[in-house]
């Protein structure tokens, strides 16, 4: 890849559709966002990028395009994907339906579980058997083989997804009736467990290639609208676990991006503190906040990866950026329950109709977190969306009212409240990222961005005794910024299951095992990754294996060295460390290897801004109710701050699609690269 | 002065949120780090937190035959360790099912929470974990025992030390992962007490304590109006186990439901006469199961703490089945007839909610243990699995299949994990089709779940509903009965056997009853 080329990032959102260009050659950034076509997204997309390219003033030629897509995650979340088919080993057709057998509501008087990815009748049972130890028990029949051709021709599927038990172990079965599958029903699409997943646990890992299976006719379909008109060598899509993917691997394995657009927002906003503090190795908890849900992410210099990760109630278990997700946002619905306790959410008004400020809703108002906000004047009516938008605050206020009523409460003390316990439900969502795992958040600076991340992100760092805040620049269009500093990437895992007997000194041919294996997915990745363009030297292969104690059953991912006892150290640490103790008795099982080749490019260099000349008086205050009054507040254009600016708090920070608070006891200084650092100062409060 | 009402309406979320957070983050803590898949894959254990006087605060949601249960466990040590007498670095140990416990496998550790300067705990933590093995006549301590000594060690109310450690993981066939397991516990009680202080230090221990009690005055408000909107009335439901797994059969179930306002007496006292087999319910289950049942008329997210109980009243008389004394065996009273006590309850609240109450689940955990030598390792193995059923319908929907129900919520184990852990295979698992009662709505579908032997092993089932088919209700049929075959055999609900390499052990579990008169079909 040339240095020379434009480089166009689209991340596809519910609302808008983002676009950041990058042209390499001049070292300049344009920005565009349009409304997403909700019924197929490929048309906003082709639209923005044609409106991006001609205000860019970038000549017609193909630019490279990297791409968030929400299509494989929509489908999986609304059910509606391909018309696929699940065949795994007989007596275990119902794997999907029973799955873990618990359910998720323990006290539903009817409890119920999310429907399968794939309906019973078309989850078929092979006759054939493979051991844990890899031999065959019930060797699989050219019979057997023409039995399941039948079932699928009659049931004139789509997509197949084939896991059969202990594939991982010894894939013979798979790869033959995958290949019967190619030959005798050409266009299907194909799923093997062995391929996508190669890892114990029949459920995560059938699943997983259910799902898989599920998404790629609806992904196939789009790719290829996209590829007719920007050329498929061109097209890259930004998979969950941080990196992107040639759209032609993404065809083959849609699930990599469940997580596509959440991921790039993560990327983003490592890469911009690192930008903005390159002697600072970046630890940041990321914390996106939109209008019905919150995301929120730890990075400990790198994104956190998971390879337990799930997607609602389905596991996903390819690697993905470990983010949590909670029902929380802007538009939260506030009430107050039976016991009398004033509650938010986890209803939602969403967009549409959306708050009560929004002016859509119709009959009796709704009371939701936007409008505590609008009541407490931290939402200017008229700056809404810059200015397209207006608001109605005596919307918001009529709405608060009916809350306010019952509780005996005025408007003000009200939404306090409100705000209060949306807080507190994202710091719970923080916690279990961070306390829970072993990390203090006071570490950490809280990373801010989505719609409605500035209106909360002090107090929500106060309350985590978090001191530093940063708002990235450009904070609604992150995501796509993000993908154009993401890596080209491509993982590989094998579960192994060996046991290091004798922690010191692990006996040589477990070490071979390990180190045979590790060379071989090493040099397929390299290989994948030269002939997608990337030279050897922008390469970073990542090595790591899932090690647990023996006989137990969760696993903590350890980086592989060439020494095997520097890695059980390692391991030993990590787990005094999570877990609070070490059992240098016992044997270490290494359950997977973990191969992630990184394909880097030279990083965009982003324009600076401007030195500040003077400090520029606040252009207008307004009354804004922080704690228990209202405050005169500076209210400051973003775009009107230049390097090295500073505000102190109470003050409002607005820019198209967010509203920053600073309150009283915060700080806030701009960077040279446009990024704006908040600093808590506790010791100010009287 | 009394508080603002709308102010605490503001705070009572806030920290139903902060006690709810600290139990989930135990509850993580526990699961991360113990050793086996009982705890780790299938979760079966629970947290809470409680206050100075023993009522508990909030309970992670994990498995509901502890959420009655807990709080009993709690009682019971502070009555062996009055509060003067304990020590910030106590930790208190039990699992005697007639002293705070349910039955052997259940082990609770109990830690004091002190705050600076305090004499006396300001809090308790509790977790509760179901160890593999403690024991007893046959591996996995789940035994058809007639007497509570061979059911394992029974641990009555003590101070954890370095000597009780020893000697709990030493009682159990498999003391390496007791240790493991003892040792998470520990650091899970131990990350609650931290918890619990710095919550203190944050909000002042005046307001925390307030606002735990106002927490419990909240739930008990919410309950009170769950049950004000039930019709008062006496409503009586009867039922019967299948057998006691020791001769016995048809072991009588009764309960009478009388509601008056808002207060609500379930009356256990006309249950049997305590069996001779292990099917014997303590106090603290039947109290679980009633606790459980009510709770399911209640929002999901209501906080699960000691205010809900505070209207309702349960009667036991010592003795029977719901109320076993010493020396009566109990290793299935917690998993079998705790399901059963639940399908009585609401049999009765169906009586006076006819438009609400679903139809019979599956009325059984279906538990089976596997014990034995693996002849790869020559090392001895304890293996227990429980088994899902069908839902039972509902006047909304048809009942969900395959699905655990009311007192546990364990996972499977994966087939292919167990495959490399056990010298036997899963041959078969999948829905039981036709299974689930016929009716308007129809009840869930049942499960197969068949083992084939690799190695000599002895299996013990302790499985109800194989003799009596789950309910139906207003007009919907039963569910079908459970069924076990050895080698194709049907072979009791309740039974040891030895089995040989080759064998086959085939789980057939129950359907939920159908819920109203099926439709004509047109």
């Amino acid at each position: 890849m040339n240095q020379t080329e434009v480089r166009i990032a689209v991340d596809t959102g519910g609302t808008f559709t983002d676009l950041v260009l990058y042209n390499a050659h001049h070292q300049t950034l344009a920005t565009h966002k349009l409304l997403s076509s909700n019924d197929d997204p490929s048309r906003s997309v082709l639209q923005g990028i044609a409106e991006l390219l001609q205000k860019a003033q970038v000549p017609d030629t193909a630019p490279h395009v990297l791409h968030g897509s929400t299509v494989a995650t929509n489908a999986l979340l609304e059910g509606k994907g391909g018309k696929a088919a699940f065949l795994t080993t007989r007596g275990f057709e119902d794997t999907l339906h029973i799955a873990r057998q618990n359910r998720p509501d323990l006290y539903a008087l009817s409890p119920s579980r999310p429907a399968a990815p794939i309906p019973r009748e078309r989850c078929l049972g092979v006759q054939e058997r493979t051991r844990y130890d890899g031999s065959i028990q019930t060797p699989l029949t050219p019979e057997a083989i023409e039995a399941v051709l039948e079932r699928l021709r009659a049931l004139r599927v789509e997509s197949v997804a084939v896991s059969l038990l202990h594939s991982y172990a010894n894939p013979a079965h798979e790869a033959a009736l995958g290949e019967a599958i190619s030959r005798h029903l050409p266009g299907v699409h194909l799923t093997l467990s062995h391929k996508l997943l190669p890892e114990i646990r029949e459920y995560a890992r059938g699943a997983t290639c259910a799902a898989n299976a599920l998404v790629a006719p609806k992904m196939n379909a789009y790719l290829q609208r996209l590829e007719d008109q920007l050329g498929d060598e061109k097209l890259r899509i930004m998979a969950s676990s941080g990196g992107h993917m040639t759209a032609r691997e993404v065809r083959k394995e849609p699930v990599h991006t469940v997580l596509s657009g959440p991921a790039g927002g993560v990327v983003g906003a490592l890469e911009t503190a690192r930008l903005s503090q390159p002697q600072v190795p970046p630890r940041l908890i990321t914390f996106d906040m939109g209008g019905t849900s919150t995301d929120v992410s730890l990075c400990d210099e790198k994104p956190t990866l998971t390879t337990r990760g799930s997607l609602g109630a389905l596991p996903v278990r390819v690697p993905l950026i470990d983010i949590h997700t909670v029902g929380a946002g802007g538009g939260s619905i506030a009430w107050i329950d039976a016991g009398g306790a004033l509650r938010v959410g986890p209803r939602s008004c969403g967009a549409d109709p959306g708050p009560a400020c929004y002016g859509k809703q119709k009959e009796k108002p709704i009371p939701t977190v936007t409008d505590a906000h609008m009541v407490l004047g931290r939402l200017l009516p008229d700056r809404f969306l810059g200015g397209t938008m207006r608001l109605i605050p005596e919307a918001s206020q009529a709405a608060i009212q009916t809350l306010a009523d019952p509780l005996g409460l005025s408007l003000e003390e009200t939404a306090t409240g409100i705000l209060r316990i949306a807080d507190i439900t994202m710091a719970r969502a923080i916690k279990v990222i961070s306390v829970a795992r072993g990390h203090d958040p006071r570490d950490f600076a809280l990373s801010c961005f989505g719609g409605a991340g500035g209106l909360h992100a002090c107090r929500l760092a106060e309350s985590l005794g978090m001191r530093r805040v940063i708002v990235p620049q450009h904070p609604g269009l992150l995501s796509a910024l993000g993908m154009l500093f993401a890596p080209g990437v491509y993982n590989l895992s094998e579960s192994l299951l060996l046991t290091l007997h004798g922690q010191s000194a692990p006996d040589p041919e477990t070490d071979m095992a390990i180190t045979s294996a590790r060379a071989r997915m090493e040099h397929t990745i390299k290989a994948r990754l030269a002939s997608e363009g990337f030279p050897e030297e922008s390469c970073e292969i990542q090595i790591s294996a899932d090690l647990r104690y023996k006989s137990q059953s969760h696993e903590i991912s350890t980086p592989v060295t060439h020494n095997t006892t520097r890695m059980l150290a390692d391991f030993a640490e990590k787990h005094r460390h999570l877990y609070g103790y070490t059992s240098p008795e016992r044997s270490v099982e290494v359950v997977t290897l973990r191969v992630r080749g990184l394909g880097h490019r030279a990083k965009p260099r982003l324009k600076r801004l401007g030195r500040s000349l003077s400090a520029k008086a606040p252009s207008q205050t307004v009354q804004t109710w922080f704690r228990d009054r209202f405050l005169p507040t500076a209210l400051v254009q973003r775009s009107d701050l230049r390097a090295g600016d500073t505000l102190t708090g109470p003050a409002i920070l607005t820019e198209y699609s967010s509203t920053l608070i600073i309150p009283p006891t915060w700080t806030l200084h701009m960077d040279k690269e446009g990024n704006a650092h908040l600093q808590h100062h506790p010791e100010d409060a009287k | 002065m009394t508080e603002n009402q709308g102010l605490l309406a503001i705070e009572l979320e806030i920290f139903k949120h902060l006690f709810a957070s600290i139990a989930e983050e135990m509850g993580e803590r526990l699961m991360r780090s113990a050793y086996s898949p009982n705890i780790k894959e299938r979760r079966d254990f629970s947290c809470a937190l409680f206050d100075a006087s023993g009522e508990m605060i909030a309970q992670a949601a994990h498995i509901p035959v502890h959420l009655g249960s807990t709080p009993m466990s709690v009682s019971a040590a502070m009555k062996a360790f009055p509060a003067e007498t304990l020590s910030p670095k106590d930790l208190i140990v039990l699992n005697d099912p007639y002293q705070g416990g349910t039955h052997l496998p259940d082990i609770t550790l109990i830690a004091p929470c002190f705050l600076p300067g305090e004499k006396t705990p300001r809090f308790f933590v509790a977790n509760r974990a179901h160890h593999a093995d403690v024991g007893g006549i046959s591996p996995g301590s789940l035994p058809l025992s007639t007497h509570i000594d061979k059911e394992g060690l029974r641990i009555s109310p003590m101070r954890l030390t370095e000597e009780t450690f020893t000697w709990i993981c030493d009682a159990s066939r498999t003391p390496e992962e007791r240790r493991g397991d003892l040792r998470a516990q520990i650091a899970a009680a131990h990350l609650g007490t931290r918890r619990l202080r710095s919550l203190c230090e944050d909000y002042g221990p005046k307001t925390v304590s307030l606002r735990a009690s106002q927490l419990q005055d909240y739930a008990e408000r919410v309950m009170r109006a769950i049950i004000r909107d039930i019709p008062d009335g006496s409503y009586i439901f009867e039922d019967a186990l299948d057998n006691d797994g020791q001769g016995s059969t048809e072991v009588p179930l009764h309960c009478t439901l009388v509601v008056s306002e808002e207060k609500a007496t379930l009356d256990l006292r006309k249950c049997a006469p305590q069996v001779q087999g292990p099917l014997n319910a303590v106090r603290a289950i039947s109290c679980s199961a009633v606790s459980y049942a009510l709770r399911c008329l209640a929002p999901s997210e209501l906080p699960s703490n000691g205010g809900t109980m505070r209207p309702v009243e349960v009667l036991t008389t010592p003795g029977t089945l719901a109320d076993a004394v010493w020396p009566a065996p109990v290793a299935a009273g917690n998993v079998e007839t705790s399901q059963r006590l639940v399908d009585l309850v609401l049999g009765a609240l169906s009586k006076a909610l006819p438009e609400r109450i679903p139809a019979a689940s599956c009325g059984s955990m279906n538990n089976i243990t596997i014990g034995g030598t693996d002849p790869r390792t020559q090392q001895p193995f304890a293996y227990y699995e429980t088994i899902a059923g069908g839902a039972g319908a509902s006047p909304e929907s048809p009942g969900a299949s395959a699905i655990h129900t009311h007192m546990t919520n364990t996972l499977n184990t994966p087939v292919e994990t167990l495959e490399h852990a056990y010298p036997f295979q899963v041959s078969a698992y999948r829905i039981r089709s036709g299974s689930g009662g016929a009716g308007h709505h129809r009840g869930g579908e049942g499960v197969e779940r068949t083992y084939r032997f690799e190695a000599h092993a002895e299996v013990t089932l302790i499985t109800e509903r194989r003799t009596r088919s789950p309910y139906g209700l207003q007009g919907g049929e039963d569910g079908a009965r459970g069924l076990n075959l050895h080698n194709g055999k049907p072979i009791p609900g309740k039974v040891s056997l030895e089995v040989m390499p080759g064998d086959l052990v085939s789980i057939n579990t129950p359907g939920g009853g159908g819920w109203g008169a099926a439709d004509d079909e047109p």
